[in-house]
Parts: structure tokens; sequence; C-alpha cells
């Protein structure tokens, strides 16, 4: 059989789970906080809302997110967002449009199966960086049935 | 969305599935050229690339829907190789993409149809939801491609250019995602030994030996009965009365195998393929097979393809009480072979066929 009964035997102990860093966090006061309902990714900053951040920390299990709190004090109301936390794969190369949006990029896929999450970052000397998430991480989104979310594929050189 | 909208999108999904089992049911040989040409081409891709030094000894070769594809409208799967580390390795390449909008057309109506419907609930629906609702009735529509693929690769994989393909001891063909739901529509494993499957088998596992490679081994007068062999692959294998009784033998592949006298009593053998098999003097007593899908209520997998037993030779093989149906027993040998009067209404054999079987009241 496959089946257990289940009982308790003394106390439950449960393993402590990875002390993540409180990071302090970003606070901004606004007018109008409700317009931020429409939206789960501010590109200016890279900030998530929380229900993106809950569907990217499957991916992000170790790495520490830091808020950035909307407040509207007539409203006394408030809305978090987070930081895209800081990831560790570097692309050898990445090679811009003249549009200047990333449309090649050069990984060292050895390194990458080994110590990346899956998602990372291209800096943008203009301003916003760009997320790039490997395809495991964008098909598994989308059979999730996530949608809104648009995958631009990148050419790649190994 | 709302709730009737939501009522509705489920039963025209339910509907299309239905539509597609039909095509699937009535159209299924005129699909397989096109998958048997696209599999040749794709390992001509991959025999160049050896032979060009590109590409070492390859252990998995996955048709892979992707979703970011269906995002961009572009229905085709790509077609990847991999070494023995899979989706772990550094060596992964695309060998070619399989255009599969021509199967998908049920999708394509499903998706007109829910667009079209949402014009009546003014909003309630956005087509955000809807196209999350699509996405998530890829998987059984892209499940009717994997039930014709695994229909259609046999014959291709005992002729080049896949047999000059370099492959590791261990080989496989899926079906599926990537690095989500696949199905092993080919294993091969050229190190496993009768001894060794046998120590397996006496485990009972459940599943665990579907599409596994056991072609060619011997397992004469083994008991394997109450065994779950589903898909398993049994081709060529030495079966002389093997005791398969009360097993799961759904889509097995038995063809050219040497089983006279082997007892399939009380065996469940939908789409099994018993093609050339020698099945003289076996026993089928109440075993049971039928095509299609048992109730047309709720679509949950796609339908069985009619069991096999064409050209092989089934003299004196015992089919009384057997609960088949829709069998195919094209070209099959069958002098002395016993049927009951009351069952013949099931059994589509030729007039020569009638003229050598045994029929018993």
């Amino acid at each position: 059989m496959d089946y257990f009964l289940l009982k308790q035997i003394g106390t439950i102990s449960i393993p402590k789970e990875k002390e993540h860093n409180q990071e302090e966090p970003s606070v901004r006061i606004m007018e109008n906080i409700s317009s931020l309902e429409k939206f789960d990714y501010l590109a200016e900053e890279a900030l998530f809302s929380d229900r993106v951040k809950l569907l990217l920390e499957q991916y992000l299990i170790e790495e520490d997110w830091r808020p950035c709190t909307f407040i509207e004090p007539k409203k006394q109301e408030q809305k978090t967002f987070w930081f895209l936390p800081p990831l560790a794969c570097t692309p050898d190369n990445v090679v811009f449009a003249s549009n200047g949006i990333p449309c090649s990029v050069t990984i060292n896929e050895e390194a990458f199966a080994r110590k990346s999450s899956g998602i990372f970052y291209i800096p943008n000397p203009k301003g916003t960086p760009f997320v790039i998430v490997h395809m495991s991480i964008a098909e598994s989104i989308l059979r999730r049935g996530f949608c809104g979310l648009g995958f631009n594929r990148l050419s790649t050189d190994t | 969305m709302n709730k009737i909208f939501e009522e509705y999108a489920i039963q025209l999904k339910n509907q299309k599935l239905f539509e597609m089992e039909d095509i699937y049911q009535k159209h299924f040989p005129e699909f397989v050229p096109f998958f048997q040409k696209h599999f040749q081409e794709t390992c001509e891709n991959i025999t160049k690339m050896q032979k060009a030094g590109r590409l070492g000894e390859i252990s998995y070769l996955e048709y892979t829907l992707l979703y970011t594809n269906m995002l961009q409208k572009k229905e085709t799967a790509e077609v990847r190789i991999y070494d023995n580390n899979w989706y772990f390795g550094d060596k992964q390449q695309i060998v070619n993409e399989f255009d599969f909008s021509a199967l998908f057309t049920k999708y394509h109506e499903l998706s007109s149809e829910l667009m079209a419907y949402r014009k009546r609930f003014a909003g309630e629906a956005s087509s955000q939801e809807i196209q999350s609702f699509l996405f998530s009735c890829i998987r059984p529509f892209y499940c009717y491609i994997i039930s014709i693929f695994r229909y259609s690769i046999l014959p291709c994989i005992s002729k080049e250019p896949f047999l000059s393909i370099q492959r590791t001891d261990k080989f496989e063909i899926n079906i599926g995602e990537y690095m989500g739901y696949t199905e092993a529509i080919y294993k091969e494993n050229k190190k496993r030994t009768s001894e060794d499957s046998l120590a397996w088998f006496s485990l009972r596992r459940e599943f665990e030996y579907a599409f596994e490679d056991f072609s060619g081994l011997d397992f004469t007068g083994a008991d394997l009965s109450e065994i779950d062999l589903r898909y398993s692959d049994l081709r060529n294998a030495k079966l002389t009365s093997t005791d398969f009784q009360d097993s799961m033998l759904f889509g097995t592949r038995f063809c050219n195998a040497n089983m006279k006298e082997a007892d399939l009593r009380y065996c469940l053998i939908h789409e099994a393929d018993f093609t050339g098999a020698d099945l003289s003097g076996a026993k089928f007593t109440a075993a049971e097979a039928h095509a299609g899908v048992p109730n047309h209520n709720k679509w949950i997998i796609t339908g069985y393809q009619r069991v096999s037993f064409r050209n092989a030779c089934l003299k004196e093989a015992d089919f009384q009480r057997t609960y088949i149906q829709d069998a195919d027993f094209t070209g099959a040998v069958m002098d002395g072979a016993l049927f009951q009067q009351s069952q013949l209404t099931h059994f589509e054999l030729s007039p020569e066929q009638m003229k050598v079987i045994n029929i018993v009241s």
C-alpha cells in the first residue's frame, strides 16, 4: 500500500527556513495610489508587484527581495513592490539592436547551468535594466497560465 | 472570468477535443507519413552534423512544444538533442523545427469561437483571461501529436538514416514540453539483459516499464502475470509460454515476438501491437481491448488505437469469451483459432479467415 496513517509522536519540529535579510524598504510618497493596481512591473527601477514576486520566488529561492513601499498619506493606503534581487549571471557579451534593445547574448552555458537561477539582468546604459530569463522559466511561467508577460527570443552564441 | 463564460469555455474545450478525437480515429493513417517524413529529415540533419564533427553521440531527441512560440502564434515544436546530461548539459542543440499547425485546427476553432463569444459578456472576460484559458488547453491538444508520433515511429527506427545516428547505450525519443511534461515514445537500452529485466519485473512496479526497451530479450516461460507493461517494447522478444495473465498491456509493442502458447488471459490489451508476432496456441480468454474513448462525457485522454494482429500467426489461438473490439486482423494466419459464435460480430475477419477458424457455440 502507498498510504500512511499520520500521527504525532512528539513535538513537531519544522526545519528552519533560510533566514532572509530584512532589507530596509525604500519608501515613496505618491498621490492616487490606486493607479498602481494596473501594474505588475515598473520598468524604470525593475520593481515587481507582490503577485509577480510570488511567481519569481519559485525560481529565485535563495535571493533576498528588497521592498519598495508606495504610500498615499491622505488616504492612509500603501502598496508594496519589490526590487528584483541582484543576480549572479553576467553574459560574456551582449549585442544591442539599433533601438537599444538587446538582440543577442553570449553565455558560457556550462557556468550558467551550474550557477545561474535562470534569471539575470543586462544593464542598460540609458537606465532601466533588461531582465533576461532562460527558456525553462519562460516556458514554466506560460504553461501555468500567467499572461500579460511578453517574451522576445534572443539569439544566443555559446 | 464570468462563471457562465467559464462554463461555456470548458464545455467548448471538451467538444473540440472530442472532435479532434474523431479526426484522430478516422484520419490516423493519413497523418503517419507526415510525421515519418519529418522524423527522417531530422535524422538526416543529425547524421550530417555528426559526420561534420559538430555533434557527438546523442542520448535524447525531443520534439519540444514551446509556449513561447505559441505566444507568438507560431505553432512549431523545436527538435532538440541532448547528450547524457540532458537538460543539465551544455550541449543542447536545435536540429529541426516541426510545424504542427495543420493538426491544431480544433484548437484554432476553440480560440476563435471563445473570442467571438466573449463579445456577449461586455468586458467580463478579458482577452488575457481567455489567453490564459487557451494556454491551459494546449497540452491536451498536443497529446494527439504525441499519440500520432508514438504510432509512426516504429518503422523509422529500423532503417536509415536513424540507424546511422551515433547514439549512447541509453537513448530516448521524447515529445512534450521543455523541462515539463514529456512522454517517451521510444527508448533504447543496449546493455539490458534478460536476467536484469526479470529481477526488475519481480518488483512489479507500476508504469516504470513503460517504453523501456526489452526488445529481443528472452522471457521464455517466465511468470509475468499481474504486471504493468503498458507501452513497453517487447519487439522480437522470446515469450514462448510466458504467463501474462491479468496484466496491463496497453500499447505494448510485441511486434515479431515469439509468443507461442503465451497466456494472455484476462489481460487489458488496448492498442497493443502484435504485428507479425507468432501467437500460435496463445490464450486470450477474457482479454479486453477497444479503440477510441470509453465515454464521451468528459475528455480525459486521447482514445486508443485498434489492437493490431496484422500479419500475426494466430493458429489455434483461443479467443473465447474475449472482449476484444475493433481489432485489426489484416493478413493474420488464423487456422484453427477458436471463436464463439456470439462474438463474431465484434471481429472484422476476411472470408478466408472465416473459413479456417473454429467456431463454437
